[in-house]
């Protein structure tokens, strides 16, 4: 009896937390829009950078999209009543952000950025870390899958020349912004389309 | 009517992810000593590294921190498994979120720095930086998850050590870093070790 009550115990908790993650994902996926912004952002910074020359394209355009980004939060998301899996995954992106801000702010003002690859790099693995971290909490395949793209190009950035890094960092933010942003934002309206008929 | 049901739905929905919180700040104690354990290994691949022990004969430029770091990550594996099997306590989403963040960073870390380091693209003070800028990264999502001040604290002092690390010399660099490991690793591991006993003694107490 006490073996039954316990096992009831542990499969209730079992389905809570499955339908927490199920929860968390439905709202990372209301969440898409801010991957295909900071795709299409790190390419206005990237190419600005590289063919304008001009040295405050990153950190412009970073706070650029990073008030673009606080404004979308505030509208989308300021009425959602908050989650633990949300706050997690929120704590992950806002930690990420501000160690990006202040690490290559510093390289790039300290001059260490003359080898492109150190910048290539490092930004592909951090990346891959706060991807990787969402997608274990999430259990969302297809995040993972950015997870490894980025560490991949990482790997590209850190052994192979010049352009073998900037192609590698170029095409991981196509398919880990861009295509995974708009996969997340059609996820998205789906579920709304279904919630809005169950609702008649 | 249906307001005040709202109202004390909103209300134990927050007492819920509260106690929750709680508790994974209670766990998160209990893995105290793998903060101490990397500050110590840190310490120990420093000084491999810099010739303060082994000599040339170790091949200290090239194998102190591999070999350091991976030792420490059987070690930590191996007491880690231990303990999950004695203490047997269910997997939390809190729980669940820092494992996650903690296993990511350590994978980004050796996915850069081990082909940084084999390249010898990266010079020292930029491999400093980047190691103490992702521990900051889990220090500072964990704090903020846990709502832990002392964490996110221990997260300040990593951004200020790297950022000190990219602008000063390789000396500055350095001790930057010793400074950052014994003040976040050391020091915060036996702090969190010691609120994890009084917390096991209160424990016993009320028990």
């Amino acid at each position: 009896m006490g073996n039954n009550a316990k096992d009831a115990e542990l499969t209730e908790r079992l389905v809570l937390i499955e339908s927490m993650i199920a929860e968390g994902r439905r709202s990372a996926e209301g969440w898409g829009w801010t991957f295909v912004l900071w795709g299409v952002a790190y390419y206005v910074a990237f190419f600005w950078a590289g063919w304008g020359h001009f040295a405050y394209a990153w950190p412009v355009t970073v706070v650029a999209a990073g008030l673009v980004t606080t404004v979308g939060l505030w509208r989308h998301g300021g009425n959602r009543p908050s989650t633990t899996l949300g706050r997690a995954i929120g704590s992950t992106w806002c930690a990420m952000g501000i160690s990006m801000f202040i690490l290559f702010d510093a390289l790039g003002f300290g001059g260490h950025l003359a080898d492109i690859r150190i910048f290539l790099a490092a930004a592909s693995a951090m990346l891959g870390c706060a991807n990787f971290a969402c997608s274990v909490m999430l259990k969302w395949k297809a995040e993972f899958g950015c997870a490894l793209t980025w560490w991949t190009a990482t790997v590209i950035a850190s052994f192979g020349s010049v352009n073998a890094g900037i192609l590698a960092f170029l095409v991981a933010i196509f398919l880990c912004q861009i295509v995974f942003g708009i996969y997340a934002m059609i996820l998205e309206s789906r579920w709304r389309g279904h919630g809005e008929a169950a609702n008649g | 009517m249906e307001n005040q049901t709202k109202d004390t739905e909103l209300t134990e929905r927050l007492e819920l992810i509260e106690s929750m919180i709680a508790e994974g700040r209670r766990s998160t104690t209990r893995w105290a000593w793998t903060i101490l354990l990397w500050g110590v290994a840190f310490y120990v691949a420093l000084a491999w590294s810099s010739g303060l022990f082994g000599g040339p004969i170790w091949g200290q430029h090239y194998m102190a921190w591999p070999v350091t770091m991976v030792g420490t990550w059987l070690l930590n594996w191996a007491l880690a498994t231990r303990m999950r099997q004695s203490a047997k306590a269910p997997m939390t989403t809190i729980r669940r979120a820092i494992i996650s963040i903690w296993v990511a960073m350590g994978i980004s870390m050796f996915a850069l720095l081990l082909p940084l380091g084999l390249s010898g693209r990266a010079d020292q003070q930029v491999c400093v930086a980047v190691v103490m800028t992702l521990l900051a990264t889990a220090n500072a999502a964990s704090g903020i998850l846990l709502k832990w001040k002392a964490q996110i604290a221990c997260a300040v002092v990593w951004w200020l050590a790297a950022w000190t690390s990219l602008f000063g010399t390789d000396t500055q660099s350095l001790i930057a870093f010793l400074v950052a490991i014994f003040c976040c690793q050391i020091v915060f591991g036996i702090y969190a070790m010691i609120l994890e006993s009084r917390g096991r003694r209160q424990g016993a107490v009320n028990a």
